[in-house]
């Protein structure tokens, strides 16, 4: 068991590596050997060269692009194909899996069960259950996609799903030990979550070593249902980058989600890719390249689809307007239920519209709002890392770890025993988000007046001071229903 | 957000129960226990009624405040009262707030359900957690006042 004494964001030995591949193999439902890596980056290279999810956002990062991506899987095999299908035919240039969540937590032999049961027409999974399906039926998927494939899922040990994912031509995957941790965990210890996501990171660095380059989503501190100060966000945004970089990847995908006030979103997309170049340079990675990608609110949802369309319309022109590499579509039926294929798709439409229209525009995104946005959220991100990295005496692994314990980190709303909770946020009167209680957490103290001064034009705006009851009615601000 | 620590010295076990995994609502009650300068024992998301009565015994106390989101709490509190009497709890104060039942049937009727499995408050959806404190601050001088001798 990895402990707070030996986490180090230190490239993991190889024949370490190479014993627990063995054990993560064993964990499958039947007997598995490892694959061959070989015979993998040449199904990488000779049959899927033209759907690398890395080098598709290197070509749109060089172009100017902004590409744009959902997010769907479904159980059976055939429901797959037609999902993919449909999404690819709807302009989505980077086409997702996500993964069921009894495979995200190693119930495999349930999950391959419930794939069993599962129709084109009925899902009893609410993702593709990839190790269930295995390696050859899944290759068969991205190589009948025309788009690249990337593999969705969040939770603590991947390390089964990422060896079958890179296995069957898929070069995209997602998220970290913070965002996992903090975010879909409750009883799981940091370090050891750390450890597990080094091996995928490292599994990735092997790939990248072979010649076959593959994308991580680094999502950091990203709120899921809820709402967060960017800054905080993009803290975890960097840590995760860290500890993908010091096992080998070179592609990082940075989180800035959208909450619904332009100028805060905008400058959020402007901030995190810069935090991120900046402290992999300063840690002596110069060879990673970081993409920006902008996220749809991930909260409560209009239940309207027409209020619901109106949201997408608004997110996404933050990331195109942000000029962000790629776009996290939601679908219009979030606030309703689980999405369909074609409510997915209606989305990816109307996120390619405007994506469209805007792509030649100069708009200039320099504003005062903006820029006191942006000049906030750095002075306080750079604030809260370098007291992170102090605590790990430079490293980022050792550093996270020990400001949860410190209380230096903490999130709102974590399910997490790692985090102590103590933190709030709330909106200001224009609807950005701010720290109403920023608890342990070591902000300058600029950041704070600054912080202040935005919440005490809303506690003038109410009458009494903003509280419990403000923080509660923004959770439904985007939903509007309430 | 300040409190005026009108809970110091309580100690108080909170968490989500049965297989619920809403948080917000929890972690907001916890900063407005801990701002009233209570003593929080949080179980987190997904705690089952063992694990209330265990960590109620092991901290003496003085109360259980529950969140529930998923309209589910009604199938996972079936026998909290009792299993905390078995356990020499009863004493402790039981309170429980959120989206209790699925749908929004009358809260009369919910409360009232509530009352019969053992909870001492029971509150709807986006109670203020100032209220809560207040009652808990009342309900403890109350159970705590010297008994009058007849």
């Amino acid at each position: 068991m990895a402990t707070t004494a030996d986490v180090s964001n230190a490239k993991l030995d190889e024949t370490e590596f190479e014993i627990e591949r063995r054990a993560v193999f064993a964990q499958a439902p039947t007997v598995l050997e490892p694959f061959s890596l070989d015979e993998a980056v040449r199904f990488h290279l000779d049959r899927a060269p033209d759907r690398n999810v890395a080098l598709h956002l290197l070509a749109a990062k060089r172009a100017g692009l902004t590409l744009v991506q959902p997010r769907a899987g479904v159980g059976s095999l055939e429901g797959q194909r037609r999902l993919m299908r449909i999404l690819a035919d709807s302009g989505a240039d980077i086409v997702p899996m996500t993964i069921d969540s009894m495979t995200r937590t190693l119930k495999f032999s349930e999950a391959a069960s419930a794939a069993q049961k599962s129709t084109v027409e009925r899902s009893l999974l609410n993702g593709y259950p990839i190790v269930a399906h295995g390696i050859q039926a899944t290759r068969d998927l991205v190589l009948e996609c025309p788009k690249p494939v990337h593999v969705r899922a969040n939770a603590t040990d991947l390390r089964l799903v990422a060896e079958h994912a890179f296995a069957s031509g898929v070069s995209g995957f997602v998220s970290g030990p913070m965002y996992a941790t903090l975010e879909y965990s409750k009883d799981v210890d940091l370090a050891r979550s750390i450890r597990n996501w080094q091996y995928i990171f490292r599994l990735i660095g092997n790939y990248a070593e072979a010649g076959v380059p593959i994308a991580e989503d680094a999502l950091g501190f990203t709120q899921s249902g809820s709402y967060s100060v960017p800054s905080l966000m993009h803290v975890g945004v960097v840590l995760d980058a860290l500890i993908m970089a010091g096992q080998g990847v070179k592609h990082v995908i940075a989180y800035a989600i959208s909450q619904g006030t332009l100028a805060q979103d905008i400058a959020a997309c402007l901030a995190v890719g810069g935090l991120v170049d900046e402290y992999l340079k300063r840690a002596g990675f110069n060879d990673v390249e970081v993409y920006v990608s902008s996220n749809h609110w991930n909260g409560s949802f209009p239940t309207d689809e027409a209020e619901a369309y109106g949201l997408i319309a608004l997110n996404t022109l933050v990331g195109a307007l942000a000029k962000c590499q790629l776009i996290y579509v939601k679908s219009i039926e979030e606030g309703v239920g689980v999405p369909t294929a074609e409510g997915n798709a209606a989305s990816v439409r109307a996120t390619k519209y405007v994506v469209r229209v805007l792509a030649d525009q100069i708009f200039g995104v320099s504003s005062d709002e903006v820029a006191f946005e942006l000049e906030l959220n750095l002075i306080e991100a750079r604030a809260i890392l370098d007291a992170v990295l102090d605590l790990g005496h430079g490293d980022a692994a050792l550093g996270a770890v020990r400001a949860f314990q410190a209380g230096v980190l903490d999130v709102p709303f974590s399910p997490s025993r790692v985090a102590r909770g103590d933190v709030l946020v709330v909106r200001d009167v224009q609807g950005a988000v701010r720290f109403l209680d920023p608890a342990g957490i070591p902000l300058p103290a600029r950041a704070l007046k600054m912080e202040a001064d935005r919440l005490a034009l809303r506690a003038h705006r109410i009458g009494r001071p903003v509280g419990y009851d403000e923080l509660v009615a923004d959770l439904h601000w985007l939903a509007g229903d309430e | 957000v300040e409190g005026n620590l009108e809970l110091q010295g309580v100690r108080v076990v909170t968490g989500v129960i049965g297989e619920d995994i809403h948080v917000v609502g929890l972690r907001i009650l916890e900063h407005a226990l801990k701002s009233a300068g209570a003593h929080v024992i949080s179980l987190g998301v997904q705690t089952p009624i063992d694990e209330f009565v265990e960590a109620a015994q092991e901290s003496a106390a003085d109360a259980i405040f529950i969140s529930s989101s998923n309209g589910h709490a009604g199938f996972a509190c079936e026998g909290f009262k009792d299993d905390m009497v078995e356990a020499g709890l009863g004493r402790v104060l039981l309170y429980i707030g959120g989206q209790l039942v699925v749908g929004r049937p009358d809260w009369s009727s919910v409360h009232e359900q509530f009352e019969k499995l053992g909870f001492d408050r029971v509150y709807p959806p986006r109670t203020n957690p100032k209220r809560a404190i207040a009652d808990l601050a009342q309900d403890l001088r109350l159970r705590d006042r010297p008994q009058v001798a007849l």
